[in-house]
């Protein structure tokens, strides 16, 4: 039988990772750990140099002067390991946030914000009795479920029922996690299944 | 005192690694002996399947990124694969990047191209396919990317300087792509590529992000494959075996075995709570 080695060692690497779920945290566990850790960040390590490397020092040296700005920056962020002059590298960071902020509150408004209340006007085109079932169940899932945030009204007068409608959002928040906890099992089992299916390989079936 | 205890008390007390190794136990018999179970294809499935046979002409470049590392990809290497072998038949040309800081991201496109390119004369490295392997910056060099190419890829993952692939004449930015595949977490693939520049958005990832991706899907913004389970849909569509439905065995068998046990828990506790509403 031909066996790849590294095959082997992927899945006695595992069975030591798993053996913290199906045993205990021992010490094969945390060398299995550890040099996970270690492989991958000395891997993000070499990649960055690799990427610097490409997209700023190379072009700077082809002449293009304007790298400097970055290499200037990013070199000032090193100073951060040292106290007294820690506020060096305050600059890089307020650049990288500041752009990054302006980027986000653009972008994710359209995206994640703006665009998900246009899409859920849309639904308001009914055609068929079935659409408007699925509406109707939005609605009183939507609006339910938002009031169970409202904290600062008392539930007297006209909002006498909000406690019976507060109770009824959190049975569509109930019915999300539910969904979400059955996506998770999902995952995890896939996941694990991966590298007991690696191990089911290597006996042969 | 211990010999009274009834069954739901031990059932409640139950240790944990008990759980564990039944799950191990349920998964690892049916990759033994397959059962077979029946697998059907859904609505969004079929949604991505046909937009993509109908929007891929040859010669059109088609991006795949990885937004994640080898934890996921028993979910997502089906539809992977699937999802490649398709533009292959379609004649596209394909490019992969990853935007994943670990090295696995690296070791995934590598399976994905020795499982299908690789395999295929017809598709010649730099040509037909390229990898370009890592970009660091999240969300601020997908835009980059969606903008100018080059600014953000000077070379490929092995070296080779972006002149000497003949597949960077056609690339420019977003404009130069048909469609983007994302694997991963990444929204603003949706943000900078779907509603920067127009460029149809497909995404796979794991069962447990498909709630975040939902809105996005409602909003008709992506084509989604959420999990293990409708990556094998992809697969069916494919018409190309691979491990996807297979492993709808074990998902199933895992998925009832939880189910029983979460009905179990919440018996024992019912009871719990109605003996002491009585005490």
């Amino acid at each position: 039988m031909n066996i790849d080695p590294l095959v082997v060692i992927g899945v006695i690497w595992s069975l030591v990772i798993l053996s913290f779920l199906l045993y205990k945290e021992n010490i094969a566990y945390r060398f299995a750990e550890y040099t996970m850790i270690g492989v991958a960040a000395g891997h993000a390590t070499v990649s960055a140099i690799y990427l610097i490397n490409g997209s700023n020092i190379t072009p700077l040296l082809r002449g293009n002067l304007l790298h400097i700005v970055p290499l200037f920056l990013g070199i000032m962020l090193l100073f951060k390991l040292k106290g007294e002059y820690a506020w060096l590298g305050r600059y890089g960071i307020a650049l990288v946030v500041g752009v990054g902020t302006g980027d986000v509150v653009r972008s994710q408004m359209a995206a994640s914000f703006i665009r998900q209340i246009t899409s859920t006007l849309e639904i308001f085109t009914i055609r068929t009795a079935e659409q408007a079932f699925n509406v109707f169940v939005f609605m009183v899932a939507m609006l339910s479920t938002i009031l169970i945030f409202i904290f600062t009204v008392r539930p007297v007068g006209a909002a006498a029922p909000l406690p019976k409608v507060q109770k009824l959002g959190r049975l569509f928040v109930m019915f999300v996690l539910g969904t979400i906890f059955a996506h998770q099992i999902m995952s995890r089992v896939a996941m694990l299944a991966g590298v007991l299916q690696r191990l089911v390989a290597l006996f042969g079936f | 005192m211990a010999a009274s205890e009834s069954i739901w008390d031990k059932l409640g007390n139950l240790d944990r690694r008990i759980l564990f190794w039944a799950i191990v136990l349920i998964i690892i018999i049916p990759l033994i002996h397959p059962l077979g179970l029946p697998v059907t294809v859904s609505e969004r499935v079929r949604e991505a399947y046909n937009f993509v046979e109908k929007a891929v002409k040859p010669r059109d470049i088609a991006l795949i990124d990885l937004g994640t590392g080898l934890g996921p990809m028993p979910e997502t290497m089906p539809g992977l694969l699937a999802m490649t072998r398709q533009l292959m038949r379609l004649q596209a040309r394909i490019v992969f990047t990853t935007g994943y800081i670990s090295p696995e991201a690296v070791v995934v496109i590598e399976t994905v191209m020795d499982q299908t390119l690789r395999k295929d004369p017809k598709f010649v490295y730099g040509e037909h396919y390229v990898n370009f392997g890592w970009y660091t910056g999240g969300g601020t060099a997908i835009r980059r990317l969606a903008s100018s190419w080059k600014d953000v890829f000077t070379r490929d993952w092995y070296g080779t300087p972006n002149e000497r692939l003949p597949i960077m004449k056609d690339i420019t930015g977003a404009d130069s792509f048909r469609l983007v595949w994302h694997v991963g977490p990444e929204i603003a693939w949706i943000t900078y590529w779907k509603l920067g520049k127009n460029v149809p958005v497909l995404v796979t990832y794991m069962a447990l992000n498909i709630p975040t991706y939902l809105p996005y899907y409602a909003a008709g913004d992506i084509y989604l494959l959420g999990g293990q389970r409708e990556s094998a849909e992809y697969e069916i569509l494919v018409g190309v075996p691979g491990p996807g439905v297979p492993a709808m065995d074990y998902q199933s068998l895992g998925h009832l075995f939880v189910l029983a046990v979460v009905v179990l828990g919440n018996l024992g506790h019912i009871r719990r709570k109605l003996k002491r509403g009585t005490q």
